[in-house]
């Protein structure tokens, strides 16, 4: 398994995995505590519309669908903004309304031959020089205005309404939020895909609440959970030959089903013991 | 003396339904406000009024003469502990920072790390609640009464001229709620206090003005309920019916139950 890291491919594979790790935990803890499962899906999925523009357009399609992704963030944050208790409306919209638009373009782009299930699934091992620099550059900005912006987003996590009373931006913290998971999701498409990505941004993140004192533990502890999935994934992937992106979620829903187990048998185990005494 | 909050004639309504109308009173510097009514009788509308989170439909609101928003660095809010997840992952010394936070100016939010400013308002605050003990400790091991107290001390740490508590007894044990009630005696000294309640028994020994709000608002500057204000609340009955003698009993108690606390005199001791 080690002699495959000798190859370029892999090499860049396991780059690319370890940029899909730290975006997915540094905003998959923040999606999670605000509880922004559905809302990250829909971004993620409304991203298609770029890359059926990028191939219509015949425009870069990392960089039109991260573009696209953004713009849709910051419209679903505007959105779910005026109308919270709404947001499912919003997402759905975002959601369905992102991918039906993507196959539009493509099914009128001319004679395209590209596979789509690249993006929408992941191709981890096939990511190129150009796709890993944009890939590092998404999660450089991700780190810089996590690191500037982290107390004002922990203050909006933890309790929207004090922010507000405190005098902070609330409105505009939502939206940097809600791009930020635009951001996220671009930078793990090569390594899992617009489908599958969901899943990186909320199962690292979910186990990482568990142990985690703060909010930045949460993100390392999560960026540690994510990364290792991934390797785990690709290693399967590599050796079974797989498609990554799903290797990785496989991984990733194994470990947290056996967490579950062990904790709910723990639990039995101490009310057991508890009984007898 | 300046107002630290007047309502002008304040009408607020949810898509077209009031849920305060003509609402006018003042409430001077310094004074602790019983702000007392039945379940969506208005009183967390009247709360988020003053603390900006709404804008009246009519009327006017202003805290320290000017509009609440511009207001910000003077108020403090007190909400109940349920608003915060019990499992979001904050210790108690970060939870209490994010209210002391940017009294340095707004720079002073930006980066990971709490100043030194902050993290000094943090830790008086912590002891002025009791709860140093605590800095360290996760939020999601504390108790209710624990988690409340540190809500306090989160608002506390901006140094606010007025405190708006809103149930701040509500969802904690008896111990808990008796522990939080000798705090807010001891905040008066130095600010003016708004304390929503639906519990009458709310109306604790310092309280120095009461309001009722049940759409309708009636303040009185004393620390007196009358029989107006309580047939407000609980609404009115036919003489014969044992709600009105229940009202009519408590018109009776409460004010006695509401006055100041005199020490014993010590001449006559």
């Amino acid at each position: 398994m080690l002699e495959a890291l000798a190859y370029p491919f892999m090499q860049k594979a396991v780059l690319a995995i370890l940029l899909a790790g730290v975006a997915c935990g540094i905003v998959g803890a923040l999606v999670v505590v605000n509880r922004m499962t559905f809302l990250a899906g829909g971004v993620a999925h409304a991203a298609y519309g770029g890359v059926g523009l990028a191939f219509f357009a015949g425009w870069p399609v990392m960089l039109t669908a991260t573009g696209f992704a953004l713009v849709a963030a910051v419209l679903a944050a505007l959105i779910t903004l005026r109308a919270r208790e709404r947001m499912d409306v919003a997402v759905g919209l975002l959601w369905s309304g992102g991918m039906a638009f993507g196959v539009l373009l493509i099914d009128l782009s001319p004679g395209y031959n590209v596979d789509l299930m690249s993006y929408l699934f992941g191709s981890v091992l096939a990511v190129g020089d150009d796709v890993l620099i944009l890939m590092a550059e998404l999660v450089a900005v991700l780190v810089t205005l996590t690191v500037v912006f982290y107390r004002p987003l922990l203050s909006l996590s933890a309790d929207r309404e004090f922010a507000r009373v405190r005098g902070l931006p609330v409105a505009s913290l939502h939206i940097l939020l809600v791009a930020t998971i635009a951001l996220a999701v671009m930078a793990a498409v090569p390594a899992i895909g617009l489908v599958l990505v969901i899943a990186l941004l909320t199962i690292p993140a979910y186990l990482a609440e568990r142990t985690a004192r703060s909010l930045g533990m949460m993100m390392i502890t999560a960026a540690l959970w994510a990364i290792a999935f991934c390797l785990t994934g690709l290693g399967l992937a590599y050796a079974f030959d797989l498609t990554s992106g799903a290797a990785i979620v496989g991984v990733a829903v194994v470990t947290l089903a056996a967490g579950e187990m062990i904790d709910l048998t723990r639990r039995a185990v101490s009310r057991k013991s508890r009984s007898n005494s | 003396m300046m107002a630290a909050i007047r309502f002008d004639g304040v009408r607020f309504a949810y898509g077209g339904v009031p849920a305060v109308e003509d609402a006018t009173f003042t409430v001077p510097e310094g004074a602790f406000v019983a702000l007392l009514g039945p379940n969506g009788g208005g009183k967390t509308t009247l709360a988020r009024l003053i603390l900006g989170l709404l804008k009246p439909d009519r009327g006017r609101v202003q805290v320290f003469g000017e509009a609440p928003g511009s207001r910000a660095g003077r108020i403090g809010y007190v909400p109940q502990a349920t608003t915060v997840t019990p499992a979001f992952p904050i210790t108690a010394l970060d939870l209490v920072a994010l209210g002391g936070a940017g009294r340095s100016g707004p720079r002073s939010w930006l980066g990971p790390r709490i100043d030194r400013a902050t993290r000094r308002a943090s830790l008086d605050a912590l002891a002025a609640v009791e709860m140093e003990a605590f800095a360290e400790r996760p939020f999601a091991t504390l108790s209710g009464g624990q988690r409340q107290r540190l809500l306090i001390a989160r608002a506390l740490a901006a140094d606010p001229d007025l405190l708006v508590l809103d149930e701040p007894t509500a969802n904690i044990d008896p111990a808990g709620k008796t522990c939080v009630i000798e705090l807010l005696d001891k905040l008066v000294e130095r600010r003016t206090l708004v304390l929503i309640s639906h519990d009458l028994t709310a109306v604790v020994p310092r309280v120095s003005a009461v309001a009722c709000v049940n759409r309708r608002l009636i303040y009185n500057p004393k620390p007196v309920l009358t029989p107006e204000m309580l047939h407000l609340i609980y609404g009115v009955h036919a003489a014969d019916c044992p709600m009105e003698t229940f009202i009519h009993d408590l018109s009776h108690v409460l004010p006695v139950m509401t006055r100041p606390h005199r020490h014993p005199d010590p001449v006559r001791a």
